[in-house]
């Protein structure tokens, strides 16, 4: 072979692993680890990141097949890599822009960014985190797709991956099904090492030219599918099959101890940042689709300690947005008119209403968010920040949303004040119909595509009642009692107006439908109705059994402040409520959605007056940092065990999914010998017990005699099965043949106790024999019916003998 | 061609059962020694029948028989035959003794001074004798019968064990039960069965089954038997030596005989148990502190084959051996 001069960035194309499942298993790899990402939804256009991955992993493979050196190969990596990011961040701005300005604008919001994230200010787009993470996964992609070819070493390729992911499922804690991408992710890097450990293995067969069945691929591709399933499975469940077992639940605890430790220390760390650099609880924009709804979870969204609203009818609702506009099956916060705001400042400038008192709550969120929660009809927070609002016609305004200036980290907290009503039924019913014009102008809009049917049945629920009151009331009830609450929905058949599908003919539904269609059937009968999205109110501390223990250690601040209650607000409470004008009393809230518990108001104001005196603040400052202090464990303590594992779901849960796992194992393991003996003939892997032999032997441990047995007889033909029915009949029958003993003497042995199945035992012995000593021929019986024969007749004598019934049987015990 | 020996076995141990009767296992044993081309020392008290089982397998077969008494004051040559000078012909001719025969009944062989009887085993083992120089074969196929009286040793010159080796079995005759002993009488009121016995073979057809047994198939796991019993023998506390090599190849013979006459072409353990005792029992030499206690070499080979599982016996066995 003669050397050709090569040039320095190129190598000697050899050794290369090239195998088409891996690689496909390797993308597969990758597009998990981007799907977790994307499931996170720290930023919108985070599906770019999918793009990336894919060409990065393919682009790996052809470098890793290639005869450039390893820094060449960078060296295309990055070249490559920076304009497949910008292609793709430039392909998310609108199609009027040239290419040029894309990346203008690019350049422009990256630098914003960075001047914002440098002076330590919240950082307003996520331009430089798409730029991180495009890099990020692009980097971890062709590293992936080079390690495997060029070097064959899987570790190198999906530690980084998989670490990332880590990280990613540790911070992205709203992640849908979060474990479940790590699941996939751990099964397909199994999957991959089985595959490329079996390709290396037939390598060197071919290399020292061992015979091999051509099954043998598809063989143990398939017993690997099964191992790498079953030990996902397995994996997957320990935490959960812990929670069932005190012991269990222990001794996993103290596995996990170190890596909580360490979730803690980097928690901190990232905290020591000062910085969101991400805001996650953006739940509520400028619009409201009505949607197909999401699995709600348990995860703690923010704690609120509010004063305690000891009178019926009064609840606490967290407001996020109002939205007045429904057009096209859709909210939309029409008011585009905002003023920064500064604490300072003693109130927003917020019309009074009678029969309203005001609270002050601190809230502490547990993600950053900029769209701060209030009270109901906010009047001040403790931040300064931009309010959006409606302007009235005196200068006053009606507050929309509130968004802090500067992103509240998690972790911190911040107060504000707000106006809940405590109207009276029947002052509200009293009320009249005296709306001013800006609540007409705004707040009683219809969509064209209101249905002749839903006019008639709002005008149905209207006539049941003579004032708003009553009629909100009444559609209240109506459609507490008529919509089936569902916190998701299929497919929605394709119809210009969802909220008639849902009235008429879905009835099932979740708050947004409830609150929407409340809202317009009061707007059709000339009600000012709007809708407010935003969290109920929560969980009270003191309703929680959980939490109860931490309350006792803190007894007497609690005794202090019996009029003070602390909310955990939970990814579950997310809701949207209608709330209807009354003049004089401004917005009321009302619920229908019927998984909430109904909002009745007192009939009449003199079970109002007790009310609890407003700004009941802490009675020091000391006792409210303990109890946030307290809280603050409580939050975090719950936020390590709330996904896995939540107290009100109790164990029955956890036994149930136990048991599936256990069936589900079962039926692989079924499915797995039915597919070996349909296949025998041709399988090549040894079956279960000579595994596990080969594994003991090879940790030089001693196989138990029940594994050797097992082993013995599934690789046992049927002749030697059949004679082994003779070893297991003597042993049934208590009468165990000595190891000494020869075939014949075994076969005489059972002749006895079995006279009548003489024949069938010596013509299984003389076969066995044959088998066995001599040099058998090709066509030996198989000795299937000898076999079942003998099975019978042995089982009937063991029957008739330990057969409590059998008086024969009986007597011959009593006898003896 | 071992339904051959089987059909050919069958009939010459229902010829001699006219002779001999309720003997069939001792007939069965000499019937193998003749098969393996080996002898077979039959140890008993006289009159049960030794004898007449040499004489009557040789008539069974249509061959040469000859008897020995062996007595103390014997001569090598008073068995192996003499060069007698003829006067007429001026030259020594060779006269054989009874050895030169098929089947030799050597009666009473301890009897004989140890001279003899040691001229008498190089003769069984080299199935050739030299007199004056001049070699002569010995008969195909030629068997020794041996008997040894047990009860009677004084003036006797008792085998040495090592010598004891070259016999390849071992039979005890044995007296018979009732009936078998009555049946005898009847068998015998007017004349003996012996004069009106008939030969059921040829000696070609011993030949020919002779090297037909050879072919008997003697598994894997059998013959890791038959040497582990062997290799027991050696390392028993009881034993002061063990089997040879010719002996584990005796049994393994043996085995191949009597599956062989059982219509067999395999050999099964039951054969090897069978045969343990009468191809071993004699090889082995006891430890002197077993003599004392008088244990038996019986003893010893059912206790080890009574420690032994069997090759095939169950499933486990039967894997991996």
């Amino acid at each position: 072979m003669t050397m050709t001069e090569q040039p320095g960035w190129l190598t000697k194309g050899e050794g290369r692993f090239s195998d088409f499942a891996t690689w496909f298993i390797g993308t597969g790899m990758v597009l998990t680890a981007a799907s977790q990402l994307v499931a996170t939804k720290w930023a919108d256009d985070l599906f770019i990141v999918l793009t990336l991955a894919v060409i990065g992993v393919i682009l790996g493979y052809l470098l890793g097949l290639s005869r450039f050196r390893p820094f060449a190969c960078i060296g295309l990596a990055t070249g490559y890599g920076i304009p497949a990011i910008g292609w793709q961040i430039g392909a998310r701005f609108p199609n009027t822009l040239t290419w040029l300005e894309r990346l203008s604008n690019i350049y422009d919001l990256a630098h914003t960014a960075w001047q914002q994230f440098v002076h330590n200010e919240a950082v307003t787009n996520p331009i430089l985190f798409l730029l991180l993470m495009g890099a990020l996964f692009w980097v971890l992609a062709v590293n992936l797709g080079y390690q495997i070819t060029r070097h064959a070493n899987l570790w190198k390729a999906a530690i980084p991956l998989g670490l990332t992911m880590v990280i990613v499922q540790i911070y992205g804690r709203y992640i849908e099904l979060s474990s479940a991408y790590l699941g996939v992710y751990l099964f397909l890097t199994l999957m991959a090492l089985g595959r490329m450990i079996l390709i290396g293995r037939i390598q060197q067969w071919r290399t020292l030219r061992l015979p091999f069945p051509i099954q043998a691929r598809w063989d143990l591709t398939r017993i690997l599918l099964v191992t790498a399933s079953i030990i996902v499975l397995v994996a997957w469940n320990a935490p959960a099959l812990g929670d069932t077992l005190p012991a269990m639940e222990n001794s996993w605890q103290r596995m996990t101890q170190p890596w909580q430790k360490l979730s803690d220390r980097l928690s901190n760390f990232f905290a020591g940042l000062n910085r969101p650099l991400l805001i996650v609880a953006q739940v509520y924009g400028d619009k409201l689709p009505l949607g197909g709804g999401n699995p709600l979870g348990e995860d703690i969204i923010m704690v609120v300690e509010a004063p305690k609203l000891d009178m019926p009818g009064a609840r606490y609702y967290w407001r996020a947005n109002v939205f007045d506009q429904y057009l096209d099956g859709g909210w939309t916060s029409t008011p585009q008119q905002s003023m920064s705001f500064s604490p300072q400042l003693p109130r927003f400038n917020t019309p009074g209403y009678s029969e309203q008192i005001p609270v002050e709550v601190e809230i502490r969120p547990i993600h950053s968010l900029i769209t701060l929660f209030t009270p109901p009809n906010p009047t001040w927070v403790d931040l300064p920040g931009t309010i959006k609002y409606q302007p009235l016609p005196d200068g006053e305004i009606e507050t929309v949303k509130i968004d802090a200036l500067e992103a509240v980290g998690a972790g911190s907290t911040y107060k504000a004040r707000g106006m809940i009503s405590i109207a009276s039924a029947e002052a509200l019913r009293r009320s009249g119909e005296n709306y001013p014009d800006w609540v007409l102008a705004n707040y009683t809009q219809l969509p064209p595509t209101i249905t002749p049917r839903m006019r008639q049945l709002s005008y149905e629920l209207g006539a049941s009642g003579d004032n708003p009151y009553d009629i909100a009331q009444n559609i209240t009830a109506y459609l507490r009692q008529t919509i089936t609450y569902q916190d998701t929905l299929p497919a929605l058949p394709v119809v210009s107006e969802p909220l008639d599908w849902l009235l008429f003919d879905g009835q099932i539904g979740f708050c947004n439908y409830y609150a929407s269609a409340e809202v317009i059937l009061l707007r059709i009968l000339g009600i000012p109705a709007r809708l407010v999205s935003g969290y109920a109110q929560g969980t009270p501390l003191s309703e929680n059994p959980d939490l109860i223990v931490i309350q006792g250690n803190n007894q007497e601040a609690t005794s202090q402040e019996t009029q003070k209650e602390i909310y955990v607000v939970r990814s579950r409470n997310r809701h949207a409520w209608p709330e209807v004008y009354f003049p004089g009393y401004g917005w009321v809230p009302f619920e229908p959605t019927a998984n909430q518990e109904p909002l009745i108001r007192p009939e009449t104001s003199e079970s109002t007056t007790q009310l609890t005196p407003p700004n009941q603040g802490p009675t020091s400052e000391q006792d409210l940092l303990d109890e946030l202090i307290m809280l603050d464990k409580q939050a975090q303590r719950e936020l390590r065990t709330a996904p896995p594992s939540f107290p009100t779901q109790g164990g029955a849960n956890r036994a149930w999914v136990l048991w599936l796992v256990v069936i589900a194992m079962l039926l692989m393991l079924f499915i797995f010998f039915r597919w070996r003996r349909r296949t025998a003939q041709q399988t090549i892997v040894p079956s279960i017990p000579v595994l596990l032999l080969g594994g003991l032997h090879k940790l030089n441990l001693p196989a138990p005699s029940f594994l050797r047995y097992w082993g013995a007889y599934s690789q046992a033909d049927q002749i030697t099965r059949a004679y082994e029915e003779i070893n297991i009949a003597l042993s049934m029958l208590k009468q165990p043949a000595n190891p000494s003993h020869t075939p014949s003497q075994r076969a005489t042995q059972l002749s006895a106790l079995l006279p009548h199945h003489k024949d069938v035992i010596w013509q299984i012995v003389t076969i066995y024999q044959q088998k066995t000593f001599g040099i058998p021929p090709d066509n030996l019986p198989p000795l299937n019916e000898q076999h079942k024969c003998l099975r019978k007749a042995w089982l009937s004598l063991w029957w008739q003998k330990t057969n409590p019934w059998n008086k024969q049987a009986t007597q011959i015990r009593s006898a003896s | 061609m071992t339904q051959t020996v089987h059909e050919l076995g069958k009939n010459i141990i229902e010829n001699i059962e006219k002779v001999i009767i309720g003997k069939r296992g001792a007939i069965e044993l000499v019937l193998v020694g003749l098969l393996c081309q080996g002898h077979v020392l039959i140890e008993d008290v006289p009159g049960v029948g030794k004898t007449m089982l040499a004489r009557s397998l040789a008539r069974s077969i249509d061959a040469e028989f000859s008897r020995v008494q062996f007595t103390p004051d014997m001569l090598p040559s008073d068995i192996t035959g003499t060069s007698i000078f003829n006067q007429q012909t001026q030259t020594f001719e060779f006269r054989p003794g009874p050895l030169m025969a098929q089947i030799v009944l050597a009666d009473e062989i301890n009897r004989a001074t140890p001279k003899t009887q040691s001229a008498l085993l190089e003769a069984m083992q080299e199935r050739q004798i030299t007199v004056d120089g001049v070699t002569h074969k010995l008969p195909q196929p030629f068997m020794v019968l041996a008997t040894q009286n047990p009860i009677e040793y004084e003036g006797t010159f008792p085998l040495p064990e090592a010598q004891l080796d070259r016999f390849l079995l071992k039979v005890r005759l044995g007296y018979l039960n009732k009936g078998d002993e009555l049946a005898v009488l009847d068998a015998q009121q007017y004349n003996h069965p012996l004069d009106t016995l008939q030969p059921v073979a040829s000696v070609e057809q011993i030949l020919k089954a002779q090297e037909a047994i050879k072919q008997v198939n003697v598994s894997e796991p059998m013959r890791n038997y038959i040497v582990e019993i062997s290799r027991r023998t050696r390392i028993h506390d009881d034993v002061y030596l063990g089997i040879s090599t010719r002996g584990t190849l005796g049994l393994f013979r043996a085995a191949q005989a009597l599956a062989a006459i059982n219509g067999r072409e395999f050999v099964i353990p039951d054969d090897v148990k069978a045969l343990v005792k009468p191809v071993y029992a004699h090889r082995l030499i006891l430890a002197p502190s077993a003599r004392i206690q008088e244990i038996s070499p019986d003893a010893i080979l059912n206790q080890i084959l009574d420690s032994l599982p069997v090759p095939g016996g169950d499933i486990l066995s039967t894997s991996n051996g």
